[in-house]
């Protein structure tokens, strides 16, 4: 039997994914993966925004807003753009799915976000955060959200992912 | 017609095993004896048949017969085959192991200009009281619809049922539409739902008019659960399965049994969908109607020896359409169409390996179908799984195509598994493996499927039930995650050229 290293659910040998988590458990050798390797400190600080692994739809291109976050130890600017939806979270080990934007390079691991921590959508002018069930959690402006749970952000909000805090930069 | 090959009239391939011919030369035999078959020219075929297997069956004959065939005259092959596995090798150990294997049927490329088969189905309508009003409305619009884009080759039925069934229009070619126009409109709401009397009539009506040159199905809407009768139509479909008759299954709101309309369908590698509400009547009715009028070979079945120790735990068709298949040989796997191909996933549960070295057959037999097209429609390949069994595992990553199937198929597994677990009486187990569904759902962005996911994980741990709806958006939501996704909306809109005919 082989173990799942999310979940610790026993599965057989030959399995390709946790039967009760949904891990993907045979990365025995590490494959190339989308998700651009971060630029480190060079460059312009563009993150890693990765088109979703067996993208469903077309990315829409956003034309109403431009839509950023600062990171507030830092005050690096991440723009998000090339699509109306962000998961939010960072990739480590044998993940079978992986961010749209991945802030390891951020310290995220240290500020306690979790590998798919939340997702921002745009839909109809307006943007929400939505939790995904994050070990830390999600506060919009200290206040904390349900797992799973939506709330409209606008231009200036404090995002919390554990303790990692970003501002919603929006500009229409 | 060309001047026909012998291969080509005992319908194998050129490389076919002496097995192989005799196997396709007694089948055709059977099937086109002047005794049994009513077409003009039975005769005719028999003795070419036999011509063929005279030569074929004689390894002297044969070699000098395939020198005097024109070399490469062949347009191609007559079905791509491709198969993919998720190890290079099994291990020898001393535990079970598994094993995934991706098989892709595809119909060569110049099947596309070729006409399709005609139709030969029939549709049965459940006119129980529940369907009163916008749901029989638009079965109605839908089907009258679809009738008046048939050819004048297609053979349309149509059935209805209630405590008892009876046949509005009874097959033949279609000729005047208008007066099939006329019976639809007449169709009156009123009863309860048997099932198995509307099944049985459609069963008739198109076996009265079976033929290998035809597409030959059962369409069966219905808007509830019947009861009693579900092993009468479980046994029908088996029938239906062996005549070379699918069925296809399409639930109209959250009240049918889904289990049995699934099982209903799998026997005949048929489909079975879930239509929440009357707006995707139309949709669904008139992709199912449009993918049977797109078909290359039909029949496609899977028939197997497997070994002791061996099993066959899981097998799911992936497209074009994404259902369950049987486990047992011969397997039905559906119908390959024109495009895309017809690929299916099989998992293979492997009992602990100890002294066996050397290569291992998994699975060994043939695949078969019909092909209307050809001269002689019945065609068969044969289809061998083994792998080699070592002492250490040659790791290579699977396949990405693999890779994707397996994993978008563990998510409608574990939506399977969190019912299971609910029938055994565990909730806790259920709601947790709804709530990890949930969260792979919301992070591949299907956030609407996912809050219904954790909707219904929270109905499971307050209230220790699921509600019939969110279950089978769950359930049909995971299996369309499977379709390609460009066959999700490209193949539902209607072909404006269809209507012309």
């Amino acid at each position: 039997m082989i173990t799942c290293p999310s979940c610790k659910h026993e599965e057989f040998v030959g399995a390709l994914f946790c039967s009760q988590c949904g891990t993907k458990l045979t990365y025995q050798k590490p494959t190339p993966r989308k998700t651009a390797s971060y630029p480190g400190t060079s460059q312009t600080g563009r993150p890693a925004v990765t088109p979703e692994p067996a993208q469903q739809t077309p990315p829409i291109t956003l034309r109403e807003h431009i839509l950023a976050l600062k990171v507030m130890d830092t005050g690096a600017i991440i723009p998000l753009e090339g699509g109306t939806e962000f998961t939010l979270g960072r990739v480590s080990g044998n993940q079978p799915i992986l961010p749209d934007l991945d802030l390891t390079p951020y310290k995220a691991y240290e500020g306690g976000v979790s590998r798919l921590h939340a997702t921002i959508r745009i839909e109809q002018g307006t943007i929400t955060v939505t939790d995904l069930g994050s070990a830390n959690g999600t506060r919009v402006n200290g206040k904390k959200l349900a797992a799973h749970a939506s709330q409209t952000i606008n231009d200036g909000d404090i995002l919390t992912l554990g303790k990692f805090k970003v501002q919603v930069l929006i500009r229409n | 017609m060309q001047a026909f090959d012998y291969y080509s009239e005992l319908g194998v391939t050129r490389d076919a095993s002496p097995e192989e011919i005799r196997r396709a030369y007694h089948k055709a035999a059977r099937e086109i004896h002047p005794d049994v078959s009513n077409e003009k020219d039975a005769n005719e075929q028999f003795l070419r048949v036999q011509a063929a297997y005279d030569v074929l069956s004689d390894p002297e004959k044969r070699t000098k017969y395939d020198q005097g065939l024109p070399p490469q005259e062949k347009t191609g092959p007559v079905i791509g085959l491709n198969t993919l596995y998720s190890r290079k090798n099994l291990l020898k150990i001393n535990e079970p192991q598994l094993l995934f294997v991706l098989l892709e049927l595809t119909a060569p490329p110049n099947a596309k200009t070729r006409p399709s088969p005609p139709l030969n189905v029939c549709l049965i309508i459940d006119r129980s009281t529940s369907m009163r009003g916008e749901r029989m409305d638009t079965v109605k619009n839908t089907a009258i619809d679809l009738i008046r884009q048939l050819r004048p080759e297609d053979h349309i039925s149509i059935v209805t049922f209630s405590d008892r069934a009876e046949v509005i229009v009874s097959g033949g070619k279609v000729a005047d539409k208008k007066e099939i126009e006329k019976k639809i409109f007449m169709i009156q709401t009123g009863g309860g739902t048997e099932i198995f009397h509307g099944l049985e009539a459609g069963f008739f009506e198109v076996r009265s008019r079976f033929s290998h040159d035809f597409t030959n199905q059962l369409i069966l809407l219905t808007d509830g659960r019947t009861y009693g009768d579900e092993e009468a139509c479980l046994r029908l479909a088996d029938q239906a399965a062996s005549t070379g008759i699918g069925i296809n299954g399409l639930g109209i709101g959250s009240e049918w049994n889904d289990s049995f309309l699934d099982s209903l369908a799998t026997r005949t590698g048929g489909s079975s969908v879930y239509l929440e509400g009357p707006h995707k009547i139309e949709k669904l009715l008139r992709e199912n109607f449009l993918r049977l009028g797109q078909i290359y070979a039909e029949r496609v079945s899977f028939e197997f020896h497997i070994k002791p120790g061996i099993e066959l735990r899981y097998a799911f068709r992936l497209s074009p359409d994404a259902n369950p298949i049987g486990l047992s040989s011969p397997v039905r796997l559906g119908n390959i169409p024109k495009e895309p191909s017809l690929v299916v996933l099989l998992e293979f549960l492997i009992d602990p390996i100890v002294s066996f070295s050397g290569t291992l057959p998994i699975a060994e037999g043939q695949i078969s179908m019909d092909i209307p097209t050809r001269a002689v429609p019945h065609y068969m390949l044969s289809m061998q799984l083994s792998r080699d069994v070592s002492e250490v595992e040659d790791f290579q990553p699977p396949p990405a195509r693999l890779i994707q199937a397996v994993s978008k198929l563990n998510l409608y597994r574990m939506q399977e598994r969190a019912n299971q677990f609910l029938v055994d009486g565990n909730p806790e187990d259920a709601s947790r493996h709804l709530h990890n569904l949930a969260t792979h759902l919301f992070s591949q962005g299907q956030h609407h499927l996912a809050r219904t996911t954790l909707e219904e994980a929270e109905n499971i741990a307050q209230k220790r039930g699921l509600s019939e709806a969110g279950k089978k958006s769950i359930k049909y939501g995971t299996r369309s995650l499977l379709l390609p996704p460009s066959l999700t909306e490209a193949a539902i809109e209607p072909s404006p050229e269809k209507g012309d005919r």
